[in-house]
Parts: C-alpha cells; structure tokens; sequence
C-alpha cells in the first residue's frame, strides 16, 4: 500500500501553508508583546 | 555549493550579529535570576519562538531529510510527531510554573520530589542525554558546514561552538531567547522557500514517480520499521522535553499564564517542519543524485535545487538551526551543573556572586568538553542521537506522575529510570534504534504504576514550593 501523489500533494501543501504563515503569526505576538509592554 | 570563502564570510557577519546581540540583551542582566532564568518574565511571542526554535535543530533540518530518505513517508511524520512532545508538556509547563513559581532546574523538582538518590539517577541521565545532544549538535555543525562550504569539519565545528559559548556567556537565556525569536524567522522563511522551490522545480508528479520506480519502499503505508520508528520517535521526543532542563529552565523563565499557551502554540507549529524538510530529500531520485552518506541528503538537495544564492539560503539556516539549540542547550546544561552539582553537591552555601562566576565557568567548561568530544567523528548523526532515547524514555513516567500524583514513590521513580534504560538499550542492541524509547518508556510506565499502587506515598505538594522558595 503506497500513498498516492495527490495525498502525498496534500499532506506537503498543508504543511507547508502552516510554516509559510508561522513568521506572520510570530511577527504578531511579538507585535501584541511590545504594544502591551509584555515582551520580557 | 558555497566556496569556503563566503562560508566564513556568512559566518563572520552571523557570529557578530549574535554576539552583539548577546551583549546588548546580557548587559542588563543584573542578578542570577535574570542570567539563568531570563527574570522570570518572558512574554508570550518570545516563548513561541524559543520553544520552536529550540526544537528545530540541526537534527530537524538534516535528521528529517535523512529519515526521509532512509524510511520514506513515514519517517517524515514520524519526525513530526516530536511535536507531540511540546505539545504535552504545555499542562506541566503551567504546573511547574505553579508548584515551584522559585525553582531552577528540572534536578530541583527530582530532588525535592523524590529525594537524593533517585535526584543522581536523573542527573546522571539528564546530563548524558546533554552531551548526547550537544555532541550531535557540534558534529552537525562541522558536517553541515563542510558539506555546504568545503570549509573543514574541524574548523565549521570550533567555529560554531565558540561562537554560541560567547554570547551564550554575554547574555545568559536573556540572549539565548531573543536570538532565538530571530533565528525561527530565519528557520521557517528559509524551509518553506526550498520546499516551494522543490515543487516549483520539480513538482509533485515527477517527485513521487521518480521515488515510485527507484525507491518504492519510501512510499509504503506499511512500512514495519518505519511505523515502529513512528511511535519510538514520539516516546522519544516526550522523554527529551519531559526531563531535559532545557524546557524546565523555560517553564520557569516564562511569565506567569505564559507556559500552557506557548507550548502548545510552539508544537502546533512544529509539527509540519519536518515534513516539509523531509520531503526536501524525497526528491533525490528526480535529481539522479548520488548521496554518499545519509546525514548529507537535506543540504545536498538544496543546494543542487538553488543554486548560489539558494546555498546561501541553507547555510544561513542551517547555522540559525545549530545556533538556537546549541545556545538552549549549553545555558540549560549549566544551569543544571550549577545548581545540581555544584550548589548541590559541591558548595551548597555559595552566595549569588559565586554562583555568576561559576555559572559562567561551566558553559565554557561545557562547551571545551564538547568540543573534545566532536574532533574525533564517531558515529552518524542519528545513530548518536537515538542511543540516548532508551535513557530519556525512561524519565517520562517518574516526571509526569510525579507532578500529578502524590501516591508515586521515590523507590518506584527511582528503579523505573534504571529498570526502563537497562530495558531501552537491550533493545536498541537486540533489536534496533526504533524501538530503544518504546521499550523504555514501557517499563518505566509499567514499574511507576506497580510501585505506586503497592507501595502508595502521601507527598505534600507544598514541599516544592516551600523548599524551592527557600533555595533547599
């Protein structure tokens, strides 16, 4: 039983949209932090 | 790949940026609190960062390529399930922060939990597993940097230990932290960038035929050894955050409510890191490259895909990787000396301006050791790595009942730790790396749950915190 290119497809894609959009993520908490004097 | 000379180029501009950085975020630093535990104070977005970027290491960015190419599809997920591990560790995180808000190190809780000698047994697993991650760290370094520049082992490994060790010595986890938010934005643009490239290149058809007709085994759903490598590899991962001070000493430097979110944050955004660095190497056979050895497939890929400028690009993450665990690891590691074995067993009236020095002393004492310890290369960077998961395994159990459940012995914590490694590394002798966690975190459990149900205790919880708060 093998995956098949279409799964294979999906399970890189999705992964890939998730560390894609990480930076965002981080660059707003980071921005949330500073504006609420939390950072450290 | 990169001549050696932008190699050390790339290197010199990185190594100031993190020391500068290091100095500028250290100066502040006024007491020990503030060196080893970062004030007790940091914020939500930095602890993300830290907790992902620390667990992104070298391994992540050459260990997922490689068990990717060793055991397919499901060496990528497998290495994803690490993420597991972070994710579990997010409740403690806030119980430990609540039942020692004065504690340093995870040895404090074993200490006063259990007492002195099941404190040794863990200190002396928690401070192999440090060397074993430290050494694979430093040898990732020099491999990486050779394969990537042409740049010799010896000197990309020195280079890279000295530098984390200098501004791990600047800033203490102030500076090991802030690096880190950096470093994880660095990490993940770069991973993504190179993944895309892949499909944009190469695309997911001619990937997946080339695998298909070359190396079928890779894509197999039933591959037996990779599934056991799936389960072993989260065991693994669970032992290596439940008991390494690397992720305590982070419980405690997080600011009160900062823990649970951030843990589980930082896991979720894990999680698909490997899979996109593994499937990196899955396009191997669509190249036609020939890898001479394992370890080297993520890099090779890279830089056959990118070009110049994409070598650039790797190397820079790459370094990023190797410099957030390396620098995590060496403050957690001396914290865990200085308090551990130092206050604890040395000099245990040391007054704070000692124990700066002291504190200071160890990292560079920790980073001459393994720098000894990385000349000569012994061993495949897996292989190094999976023979400390029959230890770590083995401290899953006696952690998390010891932070829930009173009625857990020391006797019973204790023997579970030597009991689970004995059994973990028969297996990794008798039957292979893939099932050397799964084994030990099995008897562990099994010997936790027996002797606590035998031999039942009534811990006060109270004792953490009092004792910790008094520096005991």
């Amino acid at each position: 039983m093998t995956i098949s290119t279409d799964l294979l497809a999906i399970l890189v894609t999705v992964a890939l949209s998730v560390v894609t959009l990480s930076p965002l993520v981080l660059l707003g908490l980071l921005t949330k932090d500073w504006k609420s004097r939390k950072l450290w | 790949m990169l001549d050696p000379a932008t190699g050390w180029a790339i290197l010199a501009l990185f190594s100031l940026v993190w020391i500068f950085l290091g100095w500028f975020w250290g100066r502040k630093a006024k007491g020990l609190d503030d060196f080893m535990l970062a004030g007790r104070n940091v914020g939500m977005a930095l602890g993300v960062a830290t907790a992902m970027a620390t667990w992104v290491t070298s391994n992540t960015t050459m260990a997922a390529p490689q068990l990717a190419f060793q055991l397919g599809i499901w060496g990528m997920v497998g290495y994803s399930l690490g993420s597991i591990g972070l994710m579990l560790f997010a409740p403690l995180a806030r119980r430990i922060r609540r039942l020692m808000p004065f504690g340093y190190t995870s040895g404090d809780f074993v200490r006063l939990r259990y007492g002195k000698t099941a404190w040794r047994v863990f200190l002396l697993i928690s401070l192999f597993y440090a060397f074993g991650w430290l050494i694979s760290l430093g040898m990732a370094g020099g491999v990486l940097i050779h394969a990537l520049t042409g740049i010799p082992y010896q000197y990309g490994m020195s280079v890279i230990l000295s530098i984390c060790v200098l501004y791990t010595l600047l800033g203490g986890l102030r500076a090991v932290i802030g690096t880190d938010f950096i470093q994880t934005i660095i990490i993940l643009l770069g991973i993504a960038m190179l993944c895309w490239l892949a499909i944009a290149r190469i695309g997911f058809d001619d990937i997946h035929s080339a695998v298909a007709e070359s190396r079928p085994e890779l894509l197999n759903l039933l591959m037996p050894a990779a599934i056991m490598f799936l389960f072993n590899n989260l065991l693994f991962g669970v032992g290596e955050i439940f008991h390494s001070n690397v992720w305590w000493s982070r419980a405690f430097a997080f600011r009160e409510g900062v823990g649970f979110s951030a843990y589980l944050t930082a896991g979720a955004m894990w999680m698909p890191i490997p899979i996109v660095a593994g499937f990196i190497a899955l396009a191997v056979p669509a190249l036609g490259l020939n890898v001479p050895a394992a370890d080297m497939v993520g890099p090779m890929v890279a830089a056959r895909l990118s070009g110049a400028l994409g070598a650039v690009l790797v190397f820079i993450v790459v370094f990023s990787a190797l410099a957030s665990s390396l620098d995590s690891l060496l403050a957690a590691t001396a914290d865990l000396i200085l308090q551990d074995i130092y206050r604890g067993h040395l000099r245990p009236a040391a007054e704070e301006k000692e124990l700066r020095v002291a504190a200071k002393l160890i990292i560079l004492g920790l980073g001459l050791g393994a720098w000894l310890l990385c000349l000569p290369r012994l061993t495949t960077l897996a292989e190094l790595l999976y023979f400390t998961g029959a230890f770590v395994s083995s401290t899953i159990w006696p952690i998390a009942a010891g932070l829930y459940w009173r009625r857990t012995n020391a006797a019973g914590a204790t023997l579970a730790m030597l009991l689970g490694t004995g059994a973990g590394l028969y297996s990794y002798f008798a039957v292979g790396f893939y099932v050397a966690a799964l084994t030990g975190a099995a008897v562990s459990m099994l010997t936790v749950i027996i002797t606590t149900w035998l031999r039942p205790a009534d811990f006060s919880w109270q004792t953490l915190r009092s004792q910790a708060e008094a520096g005991a």
